[in-house]
């Protein structure tokens, strides 16, 4: 029965390598990872950081937790968002009229 | 389990006869999962990312707002901001975007709010003077800062004004510093032109965290055009701009159902006159209904199972081995600077179980159902096709 | 010793639609232990139906049919299966073998639903494959043997399981005259092993053998005549 065998062994080895790679995660990079928070955390604190550098197309795609209801439409009130990143992120959240 | 075994052997057979067919399959719902896992694995990893890191963010921002649009804050906004019960400090941010023609980016200048010295994720000091600046390594890239230690940039009365890099902020910290100059405040206000007495906006530091609701209302009852922006309420911009409703993980959501959809409906458009037949001599040879809806369920099963582990292993390695290059180039949009998606591993059991629900079975059940008919039909029926 | 009875049955296909027919119509017949029985008769004359119903591949639309006493027709299906695999070795027409199979995979297929390990069905096969001069086939994949050879497979694989009864639809069908008298070697060796047989055949060659003790001719859906020799 070398086939349905196969098959078990193969699962299993895709399911070992997934725990694998969860386990190094949790441990190998977890423990890099506490440090670099801390520091990343110093470096919000002392430079007053509030968001990610991601998308760097426009300033409500830059800084979305700070941008303003009308920032997509600024260059008319029936303008489209014209940014791609715009329709990739959804907006801030007081904005999207949730309290929390 | 002997039995299931014999039928698991009989349904790899039974795939391996239409060994290129199968193979296209597996190949198309791993690619599907894996595009799919990518969306999740990085969408997940980075709100916890930012959960964890804007834990240190300011716990008030107050912005003014004049006709929906954001201005600058008077700078006397401070002192009585400060005379409210509950504020530890409020100080005058003074930070603005600079479009570079040269590279076609737009920067992130920011003023160092009083700081100085030395940071564990920056290469160098933070500028000590109104000549000197530390960029992020995405601007140190793009404009060979690196080499040269300096940066040149035009400033509002159109004129050049250079400035001494006197640090470069590591590559581990460039998702929060990828496209940052950090000069002094004075440097700032004198680069864009800030009218004296005006600041971008005010950050504050209130004593008790469970007050900062309250705070903020204060604020809003004395200032109404301002609009105080809370730390939980940037948390959560992260927490939305992640959520699998928003924009990114919808389109790839739907293309990838989209595909999934073709695939259960080749399936599922009934089965073939040979593999009718093919039923009937299981059946007629002593094959149960339920053995031969078993093999159809594993031979669903072998191609899902395969498939969808295949997909998670291959969505977690492109995430976070690879930097997710391939979702960074899709996701990118017209950002010029982008920075590297090094985060920590991180995989949800919740959502690895909607996934494999969302495919598996599906799946499967395109797999058994159609063969469902013919299973329950008498050996003779099924065999005349 | 009554091995096998039907009771007036009735086999209507596509019951209540335009294309309504009526293969079999009020058909009795008894078969003992150990008979050689051919059911002879032109194309459309019922024989593969009554075939199908004796071996329980299909159910009668009226009527009764006993096997070893057991009235099979309201039989749960999963019961009738167990008498199928256990009772009846199905030789069909075009063989129906899966052809990309090889030799012994179709063999073993009647085995797959029983609790019996891989190593055991292979030795089960084994003296069966031998006795048929194919075990030397067995990895060859059906659509690469003769008509002859694959004839032999689909006897193994109806043997596989021990079965009391060989039902075999017009075995001679596609062979030719030396096949065809191998064939009726194996039949006689079967029937030396205390099998019996039901062949349904428009062959002269075969419902003239000396190996049948009972022809029935059917014309219509119905038994014209029965001869016991």
């Amino acid at each position: 029965m070398i086939k349905s065998r196969i098959f078990i062994y193969f699962t299993l080895a895709e399911v070992l390598i997934l725990s694998a790679m969860v386990v190094y995660g949790q441990t190998v990079r977890f423990a890099r990872g506490v440090d670099e928070v801390r520091q990343k955390r110093e470096l919000v604190g002392r430079l007053g950081l509030t968001d990610f550098s991601i998308w760097t197309e426009a300033r409500y795609t830059r800084h979305p937790s700070q941008a303003d209801f009308f920032s997509p439409f600024q260059d008319n009130p029936a303008a489209l968002d014209h940014f791609p990143a715009g329709s990739v992120i959804a907006p801030p959240f007081d904005l999207a009229g949730k309290r929390p | 389990m002997i039995h299931h075994l014999k039928i698991i052997e009989y349904a790899i057979s039974s795939l391996l006869r239409r060994k290129y067919k199968s193979l296209a399959i597996v190949v198309a719902f791993a690619v599907t999962v894996a595009a799919l896992a990518s969306v999740l694995l990085l969408s997940n990893a980075l709100r916890i990312e930012a959960a964890a890191v804007l834990q240190a963010a300011p716990d008030l921002i107050v912005q003014r707002t004049l006709a929906g649009r954001h201005e600058l804050i008077p700078v006397t906004y401070a002192e009585t901001i400060r005379d409210i019960r509950g504020v530890g400090g409020a100080t005058p941010r003074y930070w603005g975007y600079y479009y570079d023609a040269l590279t076609e980016a737009n920067y992130t200048l920011m003023g160092t709010g009083g700081e100085a010295g030395l940071l564990a994720l920056l290469e160098g000091r933070l500028p000590a003077d109104n000549t000197e600046c530390a960029v992020g390594a995405g601007v140190a890239d793009l404009r060979g800062s690196a080499d040269s230690g300096e940066l040149i940039l035009v400033n509002s009365r159109n004129m050049g004004v250079l400035y001494d890099v006197s640090g470069i902020f590591t590559a581990e910290s460039s998702l929060l510093t990828n496209d940052l100059i950090v000069l002094t405040d004075t440097a700032v206000q004198d680069f864009f032109g800030f009218p004296p007495g005006l600041a971008t906006d005010i950050a504050l530091t209130v004593r008790n965290s469970n007050e900062v609701q309250t705070v903020a209302a204060k604020i809003k009852k004395i200032f109404p055009e301002t609009r105080p922006i809370t730390r939980q309420e940037l948390i959560r911009t992260y927490d939305m701009a992640f959520n699998w409703r928003s924009g990114m993980m919808l389109t790839v959501f739907c293309a990838a159902i989209i595909a999934f959809c073709i695939m259960a409906w080749d399936k599922a458009t009934g089965i073939s006159a040979e593999e009718k037949q093919e039923i009937g001599v299981l059946k007629a040879v002593g094959w149960d209904t339920s053995d031969v809806l078993v093999l159809k369920f594993w031979e669903g099963m072998v191609i899902a199972l395969t498939a969808f582990l295949l997909g998670i292993i291959i969505g977690f390695v492109h995430v976070f081995l690879f930097d997710a290059f391939i979702l960074a180039a899709v996701i990118k949009g017209w950002s010029v600077l982008f920075p590297n998606f090094d985060l920590t591993p991180q995989l949800n059991l919740f959502h690895l179980f909607i996934m494999g629900f969302l495919t598996i079975v599906p799946y499967v059940a395109c797999t058994v159902f159609p063969s469902w008919k013919t299973a329950i039909t008498d050996p003779e029926t099924a065999m005349r096709g | 010793m009554e091995l096998i009875r039907a009771e007036e049955v009735t086999r209507v296909y596509h019951f209540g639609l335009p294309d309504e027919m009526t293969a079999l119509h009020t058909v009795s017949l008894v078969l003992g232990r150990g008979e050689v029985a051919v059911l002879k008769g032109p194309s459309g004359s019922g024989k593969t139906s009554l075939l199908s119903l004796i071996g329980c591949m299909s159910r009668p639309t009226a009527g009764k049919i006993f096997v070893e006493g057991k009235d099979v027709v309201k039989l749960p299906e999963r019961f009738l299966t167990n008498i199928r695999r256990e009772t009846f070795g199905f030789i069909f027409q075009q063989f129906q073998l899966i052809r990309d199979l090889t030799v012994l995979d179709n063999v073993l297929l009647p085995l797959y639903p029983s609790a019996m390990g891989w190593r055991n069905m292979r030795e089960t096969a084994r003296p069966i494959l031998n006795k048929l001069g194919i075990e030397d086939k067995r990895g060859i994949r059906v659509k690469n043997l003769s008509g002859g050879e694959q004839q032999r497979v689909a006897i193994a694989r109806a043997l596989i399981n021990d079965p009391a009864v060989i039902i075999a639809d017009e075995p001679t069908a596609h062979l030719d005259m030396d096949l065809a008298q191998e064939f009726m070697t194996i039949l006689a060796d079967l029937h030396g092993e205390g099998k019996t047989i039901i062949i349904a055949t428009h062959d002269p060659f075969v419902y003239e053998h000396p190996l049948v003790s009972m022809a029935i001719a059917m014309r219509g859906g119905q038994i014209d005549r029965v001869d016991k020799r």
